[in-house]
C-alpha cells in the first residue's frame, strides 16, 4: 500500500483502465459531445473487460474488488470522457444496489444481465420526484433527469411512497418511455433524459430494502471520482498547451499567472483524489461524513479545474477544438445535477453537530 | 458626483429594454442553436440608431454618448449575449475607429451605411500566433504605387463572415515593432479578402466568429487610419473603449443571471415554500446583486470618462472589465446553481447564460492581461 491507500492490484488496474480510456473513447470523444451521442460500441468492450461489476461477488460475474477499485476506474475514465465515466458509474451502482438490497424474484439474473452490459439506469435522489399511489400498487410521473436511461433495460427511480423515501426498481421495458435530452450544458454522452412513466404497477418486490444511505454513499464517491478525471483531464489539456503555446516571445508556462493557473488545477486534482480515495476506503465501514465531504469538495474543485483549462488555452479553449470546454461544461453538470453544495453542506453540518 | 442617468439616457434604455424582451427572447435560445447571424434583428436595431449609437448625426449616426451606448449593450446583453457583442463590435470596434482615427472622407464613405445597419463591421487583430501578444503578429501591409498589399491571416474574429468593412492591423515595417504598425479599413469586396474556417463555440455562437484571410489583398492608401505608424498606439485607444461595452456586456450578463434566479427561485415550491425563503438561496441572490451593482458603476464609470473628454482611461476600462468579467462568470454559476437539476437544461435560459459568459474572461484582453495593464498603470 502506497500512501494513498492503493496496493499493486490497484495500480496495474488504474493503468489498464487509463490505456482502455486513452484508445476507445478519445479519437471520438469530442464528436460524441458534439451529437449527444453515446459511446455503445465501447460500452460492449467495457462489459467485456468486467468494468461493470466491479464490487459485485464473483457468483453474479462480479470482480469482487472495492469501492477504491471503482473510484480508481471511473476516475480514469472521466479524464477522457467524463459522461461515459458517469454511466459507467451509474452501471456498477445500479448492478451493487439491485445485488445488495433488491427484493426481486430474478434478482441473480437482472445483476448478471447488467454486469454483461444490459444498461441501467439511475435517478438520483436530488432529482427524482416519483410519487405512488396511497396503497403503494401503482407508482406513475415523469422522472427527473435519469443518467444512463438511453437504451436502457432497468431503473433505479427514487421516489415517495407514503411515508417512505425509497429507491425503487423497474424494467423500463413496462410503461417506461425515456426522452432523451438533447440539450444539456454537460454531460453529453451519458445517455441522460427523463423517463415518463405511465401508471406502473409495483409490488413489494419492487422496493429496495432500506440501505442505510449506501446508495448514495456510492454515488458521492464515484461522482467525486468523474470530479478528479475532469481535473486531471483538465490537466493534460492544459498542461502542454502552455508548454508549446508561445505569446511575448516565450511559452506561456513562463508567466507566473499562467503558473498559478496550472498549480491550481494540479492542487485541486490532487485534493479531489485524495478525498475521493478516502470516503472510498471507507465505504465498508459506512463512513456517513467522508463521502459528502468528498462530493462537495470535489464537485467544486471540478469546475475550477474545467474554469482554469479553458483560460489557459484562451480563445482557443473557448472552442470546440479542444476538450477544456467540455470538461467547464461537464463539471458545471454535475454541480447541478446533485444537490448543491450549500444542501450538502447543511447535510454535513447536521452529521456532525447531531 | 451625480449618479443619476439623464432624461435621454432612461429613455434609450427604456426602448432598448423592451426591444431586447419583444425582439430577441425568442431568438436569443434559436440563433444559439443554428448559430446563425442575427441579420433580421439588426435590421429592426437599425432604425432605433442602436447600430451607431455615437457617430454623429451628420454621418447618419444618433449622436449620442458613450454612457448610453454601454447601457445599450447591457440591455441587449441581458437577453441575448451574441447580439450584444455583435453590437458593441459593429459600434466600438468597427465605427469608433473610423470615427476617431479616420479622416473625413472615410467617414463619409463608410460610417452612414454602417450606422444604417447596411455594413457590418468587424476588427481584425488576432492572429494564430497572437493572442494576448497583440503585437505578435505577422500580417503584413507593403505599399506599391497607391495602395497597401495585405498579406496574412486573423483569426476569432467576431461578425466575421458577416462583415463587410474591416479594421485590419498589418505590419509596414515589422522592424520597428511597435512603431512599424499600421491600421486599415478594409472592404470585403477588396481583392483578396476571403473567410476561412467558421468556428464552433461553446457560447456566443451566432457571432459569425472566423478566419479571415487576405492574399495580396489591395486596400488603397487613402484606407489608412491613423498617424502612419502608430497602429499600435491607435490599437490602445480602441481597446480603452471597447473594453467599457465588453464590460457592459458582461454587466448584461450578469444581470440576466440574475434575473432568472430571482424569477425560478419565486416559482419553485420546496417543503411548502418558494425557495426564494431560504437563506441559502437569499444568500446567493444577495451576493449577485451586489456584485453586479458594483461592476454597473465601475463600467459606467469610463464611459463617464470617456464622455467627459478624458484622453485615456485604461486603468478604470480594465478594471471595469475584468471585474464583470469575474463576476459574470460567478453569477452565471450560482445562478445554473439556484436552478438546480433543471438549470443545466435548455428549458432555461441560464444553462446559455452560463456558456455565454465565458467568453468575457478570455476576448477583449484575458483577466491576466487586464491584470497586468492595471498593475502597470499602478505602477507607472
Ligand atoms: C469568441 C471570441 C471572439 C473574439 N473576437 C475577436 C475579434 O473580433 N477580433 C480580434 O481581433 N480578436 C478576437 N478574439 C480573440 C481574443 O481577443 C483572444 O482570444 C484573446 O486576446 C486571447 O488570446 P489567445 O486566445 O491567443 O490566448 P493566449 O494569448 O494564447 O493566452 C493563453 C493564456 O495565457 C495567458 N497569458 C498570455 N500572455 C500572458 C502574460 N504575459 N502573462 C500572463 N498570462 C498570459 C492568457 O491570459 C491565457 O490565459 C476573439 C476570441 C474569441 C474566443
Amino acid at each position: 500500500m502506497d500512501w494513498l491507500g492503493l496496493n499493486n492490484d490497484h495500480k496495474l488496474l488504474r493503468d489498464d483502465i487509463a490505456g482502455f480510456a486513452k484508445n476507445e473513447l478519445e479519437e471520438d470523444v469530442l464528436e460524441f459531445d458534439k451529437e449527444y451521442k453515446f459511446f455503445d460500441s465501447v460500452w460492449k468492450k467495457a462489459a467485456g473487460m468486467g468494468l461493470f461489476g466491479f464490487m459485485l461477488p464473483e457468483s453474479v460475474g462480479g470482480a469482487d474488488m472495492d469501492a477504491i477499485s471503482l473510484a480508481l476506474c471511473i476516475e480514469e475514465l472521466a479524464v477522457v470522457s467524463p459522461s461515459f465515466a458517469f454511466a459507467v458509474a451509474v452501471q456498477n451502482i445500479g448492478a451493487y444496489a439491485i445485488e445488495k438490497f433488491g427484493g426481486m424474484d430474478n434478482k441473480a439474473d437482472i445483476v448478471k444481465d447488467i454486469v454483461k452490459g444490459l444498461k441501467v439506469a439511475l435517478c438520483m435522489e436530488s432529482i427524482c420526484k416519483l410519487k405512488c399511489n396511497d396503497d403503494r400498487t401503482q407508482i406513475s410521473g415523469t422522472s427527473g433527469f435519469v443518467v444512463n436511461g438511453d437504451n436502457s433495460k432497468y431503473c433505479l427511480m427514487f421516489a415517495s411512497c407514503a411515508e417512505r423515501n425509497t429507491y425503487l426498481y423497474l424494467d423500463t421495458a413496462d410503461n417506461c418511455e425515456f426522452h432523451k435530452e438533447n440539450e444539456i450544458i454537460g454531460m453529453r454522452s451519458a445517455g441522460i433524459g427523463k423517463f415518463e412513466v405511465k401508471p406502473y404497477a409495483i409490488s413489494d418486490k419492487n422496493f429496495l430494502q432500506p440501505d442505510e444511505g449506501e446508495i448514495e454513499y456510492l454515488l458521492k464517491i464515484c461522482v467525486s471520482a468523474v470530479s478528479t478525471g475532469i481535473c486531471a483531464g483538465s490537466y493534460n489539456v492544459a498542461i502542454p498547451y502552455s508548454k508549446e503555446r508561445v505569446q511575448f516571445g516565450r511559452p506561456i508556462s513562463k508567466f507566473g499567472m499562467v503558473r498559478r493557473m496550472v498549480s491550481e488545477i494540479e492542487e485541486n486534482a490532487r485534493i479531489s483524489r485524495l478525498l475521493t480515495y478516502d470516503a472510498a476506503s471507507k465505504f465498508r465501514d459506512g463512513d456517513r461524513l467522508a463521502p459528502y465531504i468528498a462530493s462537495v469538495t470535489a464537485r467544486d474543485r471540478a469546475m475550477v479545474c474545467g474554469d482554469r483549462a479553458v483560460q489557459v488555452l484562451g480563445g482557443a479553449g473557448y472552442t470546440k477544438d479542444y476538450p477544456a470546454e467540455m470538461y467547464f461544461r461537464d463539471a458545471k453538470t454535475l454541480e447541478a445535477l446533485l444537490y448543491s453544495a450549500e444542501e450538502e453542506r447543511e447535510l454535513i453540518g447536521k452529521i456532525i453537530t447531531d | 458626483m451625480n449618479f443619476n442617468l439623464t432624461d435621454d439616457q432612461k429613455l434609450v434604455r427604456d426602448m432598448v429594454r423592451e426591444f431586447a424582451e419583444k425582439e430577441l427572447r425568442d431568438k436569443a435560445v434559436e440563433i444559439d442553436e443554428s448559430r446563425e447571424f442575427p441579420h433580421d434583428t439588426l435590421k429592426k436595431m437599425a432604425p432605433l440608431g442602436l447600430l451607431g449609437m455615437v457617430v454623429p448625426e451628420e454621418y447618419g449616426g444618433a449622436g449620442m454618448d458613450f454612457v448610453t451606448l454601454a447601457i445599450a449593450v447591457e440591455e441587449i446583453s441581458r437577453v441575448c449575449a451574441s447580439t450584444g457583442v455583435i453590437v458593441a463590435v459593429q459600434n466600438t470596434l468597427a465605427e469608433y475607429p473610423i470615427l476617431q482615427f479616420g479622416t473625413d472622407e472615410l467617414k463619409k464613405k463608410y460610417l452612414p451605411d454602417m450606422a444604417a445597419g447596411k455594413k457590418i463591421g468587424c476588427i481584425c487583430l488576432t492572429e494564430p500566433t497572437a493572442g494576448s501578444d497583440v503585437a505578435g503578429f505577422e500580417t503584413t501591409a507593403v505599399l506599391d504605387g497607391d495602395n497597401y498589399i495585405i498579406n496574412g491571416s486573423k483569426r476569432f474574429i467576431t461578425n466575421g463572415t458577416e462583415a463587410d468593412i474591416m479594421i485590419v492591423f498589418a505590419y509596414t515595417d515589422k522592424e520597428k515593432g511597435y512603431h512599424g504598425m499600421d491600421v486599415f479599413v478594409v472592404e470585403k469586396d477588396f481583392p483578396g479578402v476571403s473567410v476561412g474556417k467558421h468556428e464552433n463555440l461553446m457560447g456566443i455562437r451566432a457571432t459569425g466568429n472566423c478566419e479571415i484571410v487576405f492574399e495580396d489583398c489591395v486596400v488603397p492608401k487613402e484606407n489608412l487610419l491613423g498617424p502612419p505608424g502608430e497602429g499600435f498606439k491607435t490599437a490602445m485607444k480602441i481597446l480603452d473603449v471597447s473594453r467599457i461595452d465588453i464590460g457592459a456586456q458582461a454587466v448584461g450578463i450578469a444581470q440576466s443571471a440574475l434575473d432568472e434566479a430571482l424569477k425560478y427561485s419565486k416559482e419553485r415550491v420546496q417543503f411548502g415554500k418558494p425557495i426564494s425563503s431560504f437563506q441559502f438561496i437569499q444568500g446567493m441572490l444577495v451576493e449577485m446583486a451586489t456584485k453586479i451593482e458594483a461592476a454597473r458603476l465601475l463600467v459606467l464609470q469610463s464611459a463617464f470618462l470617456k464622455d467627459d473628454g478624458a484622453p485615456r482611461f485604461s486603468l478604470q476600462s480594465s478594471m471595469g472589465k475584468l471585474y464583470a468579467a469575474t463576476i459574470a462568470v460567478e453569477c452565471a454559476r450560482l445562478g445554473v446553481q439556484i436552478h438546480g437539476g433543471v438549470g443545466y437544461t435548455k428549458d432555461y435560459p441560464i444553462e446559455r447564460i452560463y456558456r455565454d459568459a465565458k467568453i468575457l474572461e478570455i476576448y477583449e484582453g484575458t483577466s491576466e492581461v487586464q491584470k497586468i495593464v492595471i498593475a502597470r498603470a499602478l505602477l507607472k
